[in-house]
């Protein structure tokens, strides 16, 4: 029996969580969602991946601002990702925003996936739209470039003449990508200064971590400074890099002429140098097959690929793997591929950026980072994390099936007004787990500075009715729940949290939202948050949203 | 989840005026040249060496950990070194606030900044400079005198940024920090 019963895939246990879902993957109003578990969710998926394949054309017009619309992943450099256009999430939203009524939310019940919900530190909350927001509903936009290693400010004008990367003196090993050293062979020179003699050859780069050279590719500099130079040069003097210049303008002259915007700013395609002729030999034949339609002249590349046999009789000779380079190598140096890791050759460093988040649905901004490489403060910064109350397991019983197990959530407000909450437990999870809420309303405390060295010290402040909750310290209140897992495995239930307060009255809900982006770039936003008049209006708030709560696995009871 | 209450025994810590909790079973070597700036916790078998100063120089602050740091078991914090125009010196280190370093993990940074996480048994390279808010993960290695940007989550052997941190870590490692801190109290006996 015990056999029978065991939780599936033992070799991995659950631990306990706490998940908020943002709009776009909370249980819908459409009926397919309501009765398969975790179909709402997909549903969503396939909504969100049509919108973003069939909008690409509608993304060109919407974006003003040179730099938008896209932003290239940090780890890998050059990966484009476009995003759905706003308007296309509009009513993607809109379908959301209607009237649900309870036993439909209740039916849809414990449809959560991993990638669905989230910890409240991943999220956002747009205040003008009271809604939870998840990076997938916001948009970003670059603010500014900076050199990862050196961590100097690129202005936006010269990135894209430098090829979105360090100009500096900053260098990626070919072999591990570590960052590299600019060295001396005399061991006792000191600080350059410009104008010293120094001995022709006499610097080189050098790896700390894996003691690659460029002594071994016969790389030598007379001076320290303005490598960078030097290698962009090399690097532009490239066949491939001369034919992806020459595809672009072609390309570019035809937008210029039919007014069309770039959909993607230029500086971000420089970055993604497709650098195998191949690709540009289809590019070129795809055009072709468009032409009857769109009119794109013939592009004729300048050069022709030939076999290359000698590649594939060194490639045939090989005996150890050591003797090539790896696939990873290769995708890093796209301008020239090389198969020799005698020609790889030392890489200037990629730019990163810092970006600003918006709204999907209303444009207003959500997070504005300021503008200098180095600052990590922000000028905007709406994240969920100081406007929800925060949800955290304090205490748990282990789960053990059709057996009553307590377990402590405590609510903490990060406000600084006293907060209500109201919970009720989706009952149309599954498999379906006994819950039962003791307290379903409460009160919690404002936050306040003084209390924050005195964590679980105070209680309740005076004067305030006792409510039947399990605790109240500070500005969080802790409820008691039973729940009864009915099977085995992982226990999670669906809660949907109703967080009423009062907030101050924004500006912006009776002016426009739509703010063009240049006055928001500057900062002028900064200041819809906290009106300048002395006497402050506050407006009853009210926001629902789904909590997926995890409390590991339950096992099966003895007797069964 | 909350995190777990560490009860300590009361005669193996030290506690300062300024809140630091220094077990009686940490190295620290040149206690004068070591600032910690309170509330911050060394635990047993952590090492600070002070000692290792530039030569010649009388009294300097080697190494300087600010608040709310949380030194692990077994961690090194050892200043890094070099030999320039000939002459081998150390050099000082500073740890900014709200920094945990986790067990068995070796610092030869030249600067680490305020809310960074590193985690278990990593080593961290002469002179390499970790800015605010960063996380390293576990077993990492951070090569000798790499940078590593403020909102990186580094990870692997050379540590590569592998994610980014997202824009409420400050909060969210200011809170834990302090949430360790009070959590971190003597066992009644
Ligand atoms: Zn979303
Ligand atoms: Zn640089
Ligand atoms: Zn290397
Ligand atoms: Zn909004």
């Amino acid at each position: 029996m015990l056999a029978i019963d065991a939780p599936p895939g033992q070799g991995k246990t659950h631990q306990p969580f706490v998940h908020y879902r943002c709009l776009c993957s909370s249980p819908g109003s459409s009926a397919t969602a309501s009765t398969k578990s975790s179909s709402s969710s997909i549903h969503d998926h396939e909504a969100d991946s049509t919108a973003a394949g069939t909008s690409s054309a509608a993304d060109m017009n919407i974006d003003n601002t040179a730099a938008s619309s896209s932003s290239p992943a940090p780890s890998s450099a050059g990966a484009l990702i476009v995003r759905a256009s706003p308007t296309s999430h509009e009513s993607l939203f809109s379908e959301h925003h209607n009237p649900r009524s309870t036993e439909e939310i209740f039916a849809s019940g414990n449809s959560s996936d991993e990638h669905g919900s989230m910890s409240l530190s991943r999220l956002y909350f747009c205040d003008s739209c009271g809604e939870i927001r998840c990076p997938k509903c916001t948009q970003d936009e670059i603010v500014c470039y900076y050199c990862p290693n050196c961590l100097f400010d690129v202005p936006t004008a010269s990135v894209k003449s430098e090829k979105h990367k360090c100009s500096r003196n900053c260098f990626e090993c070919p072999i591990c990508q570590n960052t590299l050293s600019v060295v001396s062979d005399d061991p006792d020179v000191s600080l350059y200064t410009p104008g010293m003699t120094t001995a022709a050859g006499q610097y080189h780069l050098s790896c700390n971590m894996c003691q690659w050279n460029s002594n071994e590719i016969g790389m030598t500099f007379d001076k320290p400074t303005g490598l960078a130079v030097q290698l962009q040069k090399a690097e532009d003097g490239l066949p491939d890099v001369k034919e992806f210049g020459r595809l672009k303008d072609h390309l570019e002259k035809y937008f210029r002429v039919h007014g069309l915007k770039q959909g993607l700013p230029s500086s971000l395609l420089s970055s993604i140098q497709s650098g195998t002729l191949q690709s540009l030999r289809y590019v070129s034949s795809t055009n072709h097959k468009a032409q009857q339609s769109d009119d794109i002249a013939h592009y004729t590349p300048a050069v022709q690929v030939v076999e290359d046999t000698e590649n594939l009789e060194k490639l045939m000779s090989i005996t150890s793997l050591d003797e090539t380079t790896s696939m990873k190598q290769r995708l890093l140096q796209l301008q020239n591929q090389t198969y020799s890791t005698q020609r790889l050759q030392p890489q200037r460093i990629h730019l990163r950026i810092k970006k600003s988040r918006r709204c999907r649905s209303c444009r207003h901004i959500l997070v504005n980072p300021e503008q200098k490489a180095q600052a990590t403060r922000f000028k905007i910064n709406l994240v969920a994390l100081n406007q929800l109350p925060n949800i955290t397991i304090a205490h748990i019983q282990p789960m053990i099936v059709q057996t009553v197990s307590t377990v402590i959530l405590r609510f903490t407000n990060p406000r600084q007004e006293e907060a209500h909450v109201s919970l009720e437990a989706g009952d149309g999870a599954n498999p379906n787990h006994g819950v039962r809420i003791l307290s379903e309303n409460f009160t919690i405390a404002p936050f306040n500075e003084v209390w924050e060295y005195e964590v679980g010290t105070l209680t309740a402040p005076p004067g305030q009715a006792q409510e039947d909750v399990y605790d109240k310290t500070a500005n969080s209140t802790s409820i008691m729940l039973y729940i009864t897992p009915v099977a085995p495995g992982e226990v999670k239930i669906p809660l949907f949290v109703t967080f009423s307060f009062k907030a101050r009255k924004l500006q912006t809900e009776t002016g426009s939202p739509k703010l063009p982006s240049q006055l928001v770039l500057s900062g002028a936003a900064g200041r819809d948050s906290m009106p300048p008049a002395p006497e402050v209006e506050y407006v009853d708030k009210k926001v629902s949203f789904w909590t997926v709560i995890g409390f590991g696995d339950a096992v099966p009871t003895l007797s069964s | 989840m909350d995190l777990p209450i560490i009860h300590y025994s009361k005669s193996e810590y030290i506690e300062t005026d300024t809140g630091n909790k220094v077990s009686r079973k940490s190295v620290i070597c040149g206690s004068q040249n070591i600032v910690l700036g309170g509330k911050t916790i060394l635990q047993t078998g952590s090492v600070i060496r002070g000692d290792l100063k530039r030569t010649g120089t009388g009294h300097a602050v080697v190494v300087s950990v600010g608040r709310y740091c949380f030194l692990s078991q077994g961690c090194v914090i050892r200043p890094p070194c070099k030999t320039y125009k000939g002459v081998f010196s150390y050099y000082p280190m500073k740890i900014g606030d709200h920094v945990i370093i986790g067990e068995g993990t070796i610092v030869q940074a030249a600067t680490i900044g305020s809310f960074v996480t590193i985690g278990k048994n990593c080593v961290i390279g002469r002179f390499a400079i970790i800015k605010d808010c960063c996380k390293i993960e576990d077993n990492t290695v951070i090569p000798p005198n790499t940078v590593v940007p403020s909102f990186s989550i580094y990870k692997g052997s050379p540590g590569k940024l592998v994610d980014e941190l997202p824009e409420s870590i400050q909060e969210i490692y200011e809170a834990r920090t302090k949430d360790r801190y009070a959590k971190f109290i003597p066992r009644a006996d």
